[in-house]
């Protein structure tokens, strides 16, 4: 994985840190064991933990006191996770609240593209455009959409007037759209009606003219986490409706 | 304009009037979010604040009593984007029109520019 | 128990893997609401993860909610070579362990514990003395530094190998080893008093 995170990079999490033996807690438990048999304590808690079988350990009374307290230490952390709440009893609207309020003043809009005619001063952001032609897309059966761009091309740079400080050109777009196909599609007929219903949202939803759409099939799914993927679309559209947004 | 209108008492009229605009749901998140929100996890990052307390920028032109409005807006599923941004400047127009009624030859000209900034 | 153990972080993501790869690359371009779906669907684990490590509930839910506005700024970066939960799961971890650092440190260089015998002597009920253990433990789990303590939580309480341990804090898999067998021999001795 190359991915940081925090801002850390990758594998210098411990860096910083004095190693084992010179930390202040570290130092009061030795970096080896040996119990009164010989047998290093390290070695027979891994073997326990790996259920190796050792013919000494099971005879041996130093070993067998050693196991003793590793299981009465797991008994007690078995007790301690039987006393956590459940995951569903954890509180997530209050914390997910929070985290959204930021998230909004933060908001990534992308690219900002023309509506209509030329003389108009109207614009909508790429992540509307984006949502709305995902959400025509989800609405095909066994069909989901991923990443979503969109830009414009000018049809004639010499006489299209400059548009404003960071938004596109005037000029019909083009889209580009991943999608996740379930199996049971014809792939050429799966991207034709991602076309047809993205040219459709774009005229009848948004009002933006439609240059070209390319549809990369990303991903495909069986036909149980198709399904399971549309329960899902009909429960979010249900969501919306309860929500009295007007249709 | 007149002297007493100021560009915030306009953004306020203006704003007043897209939001009472078929289709939209509200205006873009300002300031009054920011404030609103958890201090302490790098608030301000986003452009948030360019817009104004409301999703409405007003701004005189120098030597001209014409005045530039930038609309910033999110939208209900289930409206054209592009009719709402249409039905939204006239709604300004009118209002720019009404709040200055009463004083001949004082309706204001403006240059009104939507920008649709989401879709709920 | 035993038996619970050696999962990896991305087995207990929430269902439909494809949903979060989906939800993910969206939020990435900027759709703030598969975002807010995305915090939804993984915020309980997180949440449970973070109060294990942390050992406080209130500190859990502002290293989470840091963790997932980090997140937000870093999704352009992702490109999904990780699922996103693991990825969340290193994140909320690493945010962890630096609190746990930052922490004043509680106790002196001669820190192995008293034994903690069970305070009653009589016929307490099993269950009144399982709490009391419980309550023990979680106080010896003080006692533990940063980096024993995030180890051993990831390893037995969370169940995860060795390897996954070892990706998620940095080092390699022997230190991960060293660690947690420290942290238990610190604990067994912390918790003699219940055997």
């Amino acid at each position: 994985m190359a991915m940081n995170e925090d801002g850390t990079p990758r594998g210098t999490a411990f860096d910083g840190v004095p190693e084992e033996g010179t930390v202040r807690e570290e130092g009061t438990v030795p970096e080896e064991e040996t119990l009164p048999c010989g047998r290093e304590l390290a070695r027979v808690w891994e073997q326990a933990e790996t259920d190796e079988p050792d013919p000494h350990t099971a005879d041996c009374p130093h070993c067998a006191e050693a196991l003793r307290a590793l299981r009465a230490l797991e008994g007690v952390v078995a007790r301690a996770r039987v006393d956590e709440p459940e995951e569903r009893q954890w509180d997530t609207a209050a914390l997910a609240g929070r985290v959204m309020d930021v998230v909004r003043l933060e908001l990534r809009p992308g690219r900002t593209l023309a509506l209509g005619g030329d003389d108009e001063d109207a614009w909508i952001v790429e992540a509307a455009a984006a949502r709305t032609f995902r959400a025509a897309v989800d609405a095909l059966p066994g069909v989901r959409a991923g990443s979503c761009r969109v830009e414009t091309t000018p049809v004639n740079t010499a006489t299209a007037s400059a548009p404003p400080a960071g938004r596109l050109p005037r000029g019909p777009a083009r889209v580009r759209i991943e999608v996740q196909v379930g199996l049971s599609w014809n792939l050429h007929l799966v991207a034709d009606e991602v076309r047809a219903r993205i040219v459709e949202a774009a005229d009848g939803e948004l009002g933006l003219r439609i240059a070209a759409v390319d549809v990369v099939v990303a991903d495909l799914l069986d036909e149980d986490e198709a399904d399971l993927l549309d329960a899902a679309d009909r429960l979010d559209e249900a969501d919306r409706r309860d929500e009295g947004g007007p249709r | 304009m007149t002297e007493q209108q100021t560009p915030r008492a306009l953004a306020d009229l203006v704003g007043a009037a897209v939001l009472a605009t078929r289709g939209v749901a509200f205006l873009r998140p300002g300031l009054a979010e920011l404030l609103r929100s958890s201090v302490g996890l790098g608030a301000g990052r986003g452009t948030a604040g360019a817009a104004g307390p409301s999703g409405v920028r007003v701004q005189r032109r120098k030597g001209s009593p014409e005045v530039d409005i930038e609309v910033y807006v999110v939208l209900h599923r289930g409206h054209r984007a592009l009719d709402v941004t249409r039905a939204v400047r006239s709604a300004v127009v009118e209002a720019l029109a009404a709040g200055t009624a009463g004083e001949p030859g004082e309706a204001i000209p403006a240059q009104v520019r939507v920008t649709v900034t989401g879709v709920v | 128990m035993p038996g619970d153990r050696g999962r990896a972080p991305e087995e207990t993501d929430a269902p439909l893997p494809h949903e979060d790869a989906l939800l993910a690359v969206r939020a990435a371009e900027g759709d703030d609401q598969a975002f807010e779906a995305l915090v939804h669907r993984h915020a309980p684990v997180l949440l449970r993860l973070a109060t294990r490590l942390l050992g406080s509930p209130t500190e859990a839910e502002d290293a989470v909610q840091e963790a997932f506005v980090s997140a937000w700024r870093k999704l352009p970066e992702f490109r999904g070579d990780a699922r996103f939960g693991t990825w969340m799961h290193r994140i909320v971890t690493n945010r962890c362990l630096n609190l746990l650092r930052s922490r004043q440190p509680v106790t002196a260089l001669d820190n192995v514990p008293e034994p903690q015998a069970p305070e009653h002597q009589v016929s307490p009920t099993r269950a009144a003395e399982a709490h009391a253990a419980v309550r023990d433990l979680s106080r010896a789990i003080e006692g533990l530094s940063p980096e024993q303590r995030v180890c051993w939580v990831l390893r037995e309480l969370d169940g995860e190998p060795y390897e996954s341990i070892a990706e998620t804090v940095g080092i390699s898999q022997e230190a991960v080893r060293g660690r947690v067998f420290r942290a238990r021999r610190y604990l067994t001795e912390a918790m003699a008093g219940w055997r």
